[in-house]
Order: C-alpha cells, then structure tokens, then sequence
C-alpha cells in the first residue's frame, strides 16, 4: 500500500514563549521526530509552550502520548503548556481522552501566549 | 440485506497505517456517515493496528495483519464491521482495557478512543493463534 503520511514540526521562539507548530500527520511511525522536538523544546524549560494545531490533520494516541510527556516535562519547571487551533477532528479527540480538560485549549497562538 | 466487503492485508509496519486510514475512510463515506463518524472510525482502526504492531507482534515490521471492511445494509440500520486479525500473541480479553483517564501519564489512551468512538468492540484470541478484534459502528439516522 502506498505510504503518504509526513509531519513536520516547525518551532519559533518569542518573547512570550515558544510556539510550536505541527504540520500534517502525527501517525505511528511519525511519533519520534514530534518526541524528539518537543523534548529539545522542553529541555529549554520554557514558561510558555504553546502547540499549534492548525495544520495538523491527523493525531494517534501515541502523538497525543508525546504530547502529555512535553505537559509533564513543562509543567515541572513551573511552566505551562497550552494547545491553539486544534480542527473539529483534533478537538474532538482531545475531549474523548479528556486531555483538552487538562491542558488549555486556546483559538489562536496569541490568546495562549497571553495567557501565561 | 446488501453488503459490501473489502480485504486488506498489510504487513505490521507503521508506514502503512495512512494507507489503511485511507481505504477505511472511503468505505465509511460509501457507508453514508458523516464526517465525524468516518474520522472516529478511522482513528479506531488505526488505534487497533497499532496495538497489534505495538503489542501483538512487538515491533517486527514484517508480520502479516489480516483487515476485513463490512459495509452492511440491513433491517436493523447500516453500519461498518471492522474485523482484524493478527498472527502475534495472545492476551486474555478481560485484560484488554485502557487505563483511567485520570492518571496523566502518556500510553494507554487507544483501547480507550476504541471503546469511546466505536459502537461494539470484541476482542478474541484466534483460533491457531492471535487476536480477532471485530468493532462495529452503526450509522446513525439523519
């Protein structure tokens, strides 16, 4: 079967804090590369991170797995991790495993890193 | 009753798992849910496959996985039967369960999005070794 999937995690620094952005499909075999940019986001303790959903079409549980290990990895410095723009799908998902009840879900990237 | 079924088989490398999403997206629109119904379904499918690459085979990507798509067009309402059948190991049933949201911790969510988003949810252990897993979505009126 032909294999289609690709992410790609784009990272930018602000005065706020760091937004990162997810483009594209959080599948399976795609989980390491979002792990390993979000931990080398996290080992810079930021105050603020900030997920960009807007492009990301597509998030398995082991995508929302890395997701909780950047929360956790955040939150223990003191820092605070916010999600902005997830679509219907992704929003839908994050209520089914409670996670949007956990972290905040903001409707833009300025509204989260406002609300440091 | 009017139905329509389509194979798959892939091997269990994660790589594939968009091309599945793919066929059973399809399938799930020509069964006439809409589209949040056919991203539930998707999602569930490919929790499951993951699993059995996870768990049921423990990494190897060259295992065989076994996908039947059901469309079925019956007295009782239309719905989608998703059976998939694996060659890995065997678990008992009853342990088969996702964990309690509350504990924040990252694995453990795909049983649960499973049992959430799909109507009927049946795992077995195969006859000659294996899980059969076999889940149901029914199409809700509109």
């Amino acid at each position: 079967m032909s294999k289609t999937d690709a992410l790609s995690v784009e990272v930018v620094k602000h005065d706020d804090g760091v937004v990162v952005s997810l483009v594209g499909s959080a599948s399976m075999d795609l989980c390491e590369r979002l792990n390993a940019a979000l931990l080398d986001v996290c080992q810079t303790k930021p105050r603020v991170l900030v997920i960009d959903l807007a492009r990301l079409d597509f998030i398995c549980s082991l995508g929302l797995g890395c997701i909780v290990v950047a929360y956790l990895r955040v939150t223990k410095h003191g820092g605070k991790l916010m999600l902005a723009n997830p679509q219907p799908t992704i929003n839908d998902m994050l209520t089914t495993t409670k996670l949007g009840g956990l972290m905040p879900v903001c409707s833009s990237i300025e509204e989260a890193l406002a609300r440091r | 009753m009017d139905n329509e079924t389509e194979d798959i088989r892939i091997c269990s490398d994660p790589s594939e798992l968009a091309a599945v999403r793919a066929r059973v997206t399809t399938q799930a629109e020509a069964a006439g849910f809409g589209d949040t119904e056919v991203n539930e379904i998707a999602l569930a499918v490919d929790e499951a496959l993951a699993n059995v690459i996870r768990h049921g085979y423990g990494g190897p990507c060259d295992q065989p996985i076994e996908i039947r798509l059901e469309r079925i067009n019956g007295s009782e309402g239309d719905a989608i039967h998703i059976t998939i059948r694996d060659f890995g190991r065997q678990v008992d049933p009853t342990q088969i369960a996702g964990r309690a949201l509350e504990d924040i911790k990252p694995g453990g969510l795909g049983v649960h999005i499973i049992r959430t988003v799909m109507d009927q949810v049946t795992y077995t252990p195969a006859d000659g070794g294996g899980m059969q897993l076999i889940m149901t979505k029914k199409r809700k009126e509109q």
